[in-house]
């Protein structure tokens, strides 16, 4: 019994579970690019000196990092269609506005701390040479915040390619909802899943010894 | 669209009690991984090399596939071998191994961080390992942990709505079948989120107090 | 020594400090300071950790915010909250003890990068006053070389020449060698003091009693967040007035 539950058809099977895996880097490198782009004003939004921008920005952020990501989804999943109800949507790209919208909370809160953890004479030196707030963000301080915030950003990359696994359950046809229809087919659950979970494994495990690698050399 | 929280405030209690189901599992998940998350980080310091790698190994497993897959393997995939795990089952035993692979890193993270120095110290007064342990690791190594405990905790309970996926009747399953039922989509999943930050907010306050009252130096 | 300060009929000073107070919280840092530093005059702040010279110096280029009391500088009033602070910057240059030298672009763009964003200076002429004030400094080799391979007293000497490119009326300094190892003090000092020659209204706190007692023109010894006795180098050094100074002196020299 535990052979047969073990049989698995590489050849039909494979190339829609490898598409699947594309799709969901695919979805991981959107919503990377667009969160740390959006990760990126809002953490400069919270260390903004005008409080209105600080507190609006700490809103958003909080609340996003505060709910579950299956809630995010769910909602664009309802709402959107409800909002624009001529238009035809593809699940892909309620997923990246989805995936977005969380990965631009988190980063937000990455940049935030590697803002901080620029050090205070840097600040100093370019306020004393009469750069302006843009400015000295802009040639002082943001530069040097994004090399510190490589190593926490790819250990978020990690997370994010566990959540979009989330997608799946709103019809996008990522990995995991390419498992699932498999198994409908197949009814190799165990099997299949087994390899679903080793396709993440190999994308996500090489970012894991990257992130490691990048903490080691900028210690 | 109107903007009408009448009309979902009736549902409320049954969003509470799927909130509470959500913190059951939570909580249950948590204390037994993390008692698990002990071993397995006792696994990674054994003298004995392939416990050290199995331990490597199951923490890798969890950290780098993604919860829902786990679940489907454990709901969907155990049957398969005679193993039947309804919902909240499966979603606990899911749950708790992700919890013990995250808890065995943080604990190694928090026993590690205590300077060698102070070990260093505490040999040179004479004292032995376990004592060392006890007296000079235990306490800074507690107050560093709590800060990634308190958030790994969060991230379990927001982990939790996962389970909505494989059938458990928590909030977010509520949420999506009141959504189906009265169609006012912005209103529940506002209150949903709500419900689900106030809860986060609420943890992360007690534990900062928490820190400050414990550990006061 | 550097050139006299014009005599009768001066023109107003180039920093005026009147009655200045400052608290962190509970604690009262600057106590009531009066200061005044003409133009090219040279003036060292001395005295022991805590006295507050460096709050004193920071408040000059509001990098800090006096609670009490009037600060004028290059013409522009800080005591209101009115001032361009901005503009306040363009005429005061300030070399820092940790140098805050920018690790992320090669010594070149950290001269050129504040005059071409603050003073809309074009590139080449950016490019033309680094280059002069490089090999004012001695670095003229190392134009094109990043910061983390330089040593300290370079960086220092980097610093200075960052904030010279700004063509500031009046130079700040924060303590500028007591990050540095002994054997580079002496090549900042020796900036400095070529620039104390040139005529520029300079005002340094330092623990480096020899470049005082030489450069300046006026040293003034704080003590417990006040001013407790100011005068002539030699003066002050040879026959201090106050018991703390005396007491201070004795310790250090």
């Amino acid at each position: 019994m535990v052979t047969e539950a073990l049989s698995f058809d590489f050849g039909q099977y494979m190339p829609p579970l490898v598409r699947g895996a594309g799709v969901t880097v695919g979805l991981v490198v959107a919503a990377g690019i667009a969160g740390t782009i959006i990760g990126m004003l809002f953490g400069v939004a919270r260390s903004a000196p005008l409080a209105p921008i600080r507190w609006l920005a700490s809103v958003y952020t909080n609340f996003i990092r505060g709910i579950p990501i299956l809630i995010i989804l769910l909602f664009l999943y309802y709402e959107i269609p409800l909002l624009f109800p001529y238009a035809t949507f593809s699940q892909t790209i309620t997923a990246v506005i989805g995936l977005s919208v969380y990965a631009g909370a988190y980063m937000a809160e990455i940049f935030r701390g590697s803002i901080q953890a620029v050090p205070r004479g840097q600040l100093e030196a370019g306020q004393a040479l009469g750069l302006n707030y843009v400015q000295r963000m802009r040639y002082v301080v943001l530069p040097q915040a994004l090399k510190i915030a490589v190593p926490p950003g790819i250990g978020f990359l990690i997370a994010l390619v566990k959540a979009s696994s989330l997608v799946s359950v709103i019809s996008a046809t990522d990995l995991t909802r390419a498992g699932r229809i498999i198994t409908s087919q197949n009814h190799q659950a165990l099997t299949t899943f087994l390899i679903v979970a080793a396709l993440y494994f190999v994308i996500s495990y090489p970012l894991s010894l990257l992130g490691r690698w990048f903490e080691r050399r900028l210690a | 669209m109107t903007f009408d929280f009448n009309a979902v405030l009736p549902y409320l209690p049954v969003m509470l009690r799927a909130l509470l189901i959500s913190i059951e599992v939570t909580v249950l998940a948590f204390s037994i991984g993390s008692v698990l998350g002990i071993f397995v980080y006792l696994g990674r310091r054994s003298p004995i090399a392939p416990l050290r790698w199995l331990a490597y190994g199951f923490v890798e497993i969890f950290r780098n596939t993604p919860l829902l897959v786990q679940l489907y393997l454990i709901y969907f995939g155990l049957p398969q071998m005679g193993i039947n795990l309804d919902p909240f089952w499966s979603t606990l035993a899911g749950m708790t191994l992700n919890n013990a692979a995250y808890t065995s890193e943080i604990f190694r993270a928090g026993i590690e961080s205590v300077p060698t120095g102070l070990l260093e110290a505490a040999g040179a007064l004479g004292m032995r390992y376990a004592q060392t342990f006890r007296y000079i690791v235990l306490k800074p190594a507690i107050r560093n942990v709590l800060p990634a405990l308190t958030n790994q905790f969060i991230v379990l309970f927001l982990f939790s709505s996962v389970g909505s996926v494989i059938s458990l009747d928590e909030l977010t399953s509520a949420l999506a079948d009141l959504n189906q039922s009265t169609l006012r989509t912005l209103e529940i999943f506002t209150i949903g989120g709500l419900l689900y930050y106030l809860f986060s907010a609420v943890i992360a306050a007690s534990s900062r107090l928490a820190e400050r009252y414990l550990f006061r130096w | 020594m550097s050139a006299p300060a014009p005599a009768a009929g001066k023109p107003p000073a180039m920093i005026l400090a009147q009655g200045i107070h400052k608290r962190f919280g509970d604690l009262e840092v600057l106590k009531g300071i009066d200061a005044e530093v003409d133009e090219r005059e040279v003036v060292c702040l001395i005295g022991p950790s805590g006295s507050g010279k460096s709050t004193l110096l920071r408040c000059m280029n509001a990098l800090e915010k006096f609670d009490e009391g009037r600060l004028t500088i290059c013409g522009h009033d800080l005591t209101g909250s009115k001032t361009s602070l901005n503009a306040v910057r363009r005429d005061v240059g300030m070399v820092f003890q940790s140098f805050n030298v920018f690790p992320h672009m090669s010594v070149m763009d950290n001269l050129m990068l504040a005059p071409r964003k603050v003073l809309q200076v074009s590139k080449a002429e950016a490019r033309a006053r680094a280059m002069a004030l490089l090999e004012k400094v001695g670095l003229v080799d190392k134009a094109g070389v990043y910061p983390t391979k330089l040593s300290g007293g370079q960086q220092q000497r980097v610093a200075i020449a960052r904030a010279l490119a700004m063509q500031p009326k009046v130079m700040l300094f924060d303590e500028p060698t007591s990050a540095l190892d002994p054997e580079t003090v002496g090549e900042v000092l020796g900036v400095m003091k070529n620039l104390a020659d040139e005529g520029m209204t300079m005002m340094v706190v330092t623990h480096e009693m020899g470049f005082a007692r030489e450069v300046a023109d006026r040293v003034l010894f704080m003590d417990g967040g006040v001013v407790v006795e100011q005068g002539e180098p030699k003066q002050l050094f040879e026959s201090p007035q106050h018991q703390r100074t005396q007491a201070f002196l004795s310790k250090i020299l």
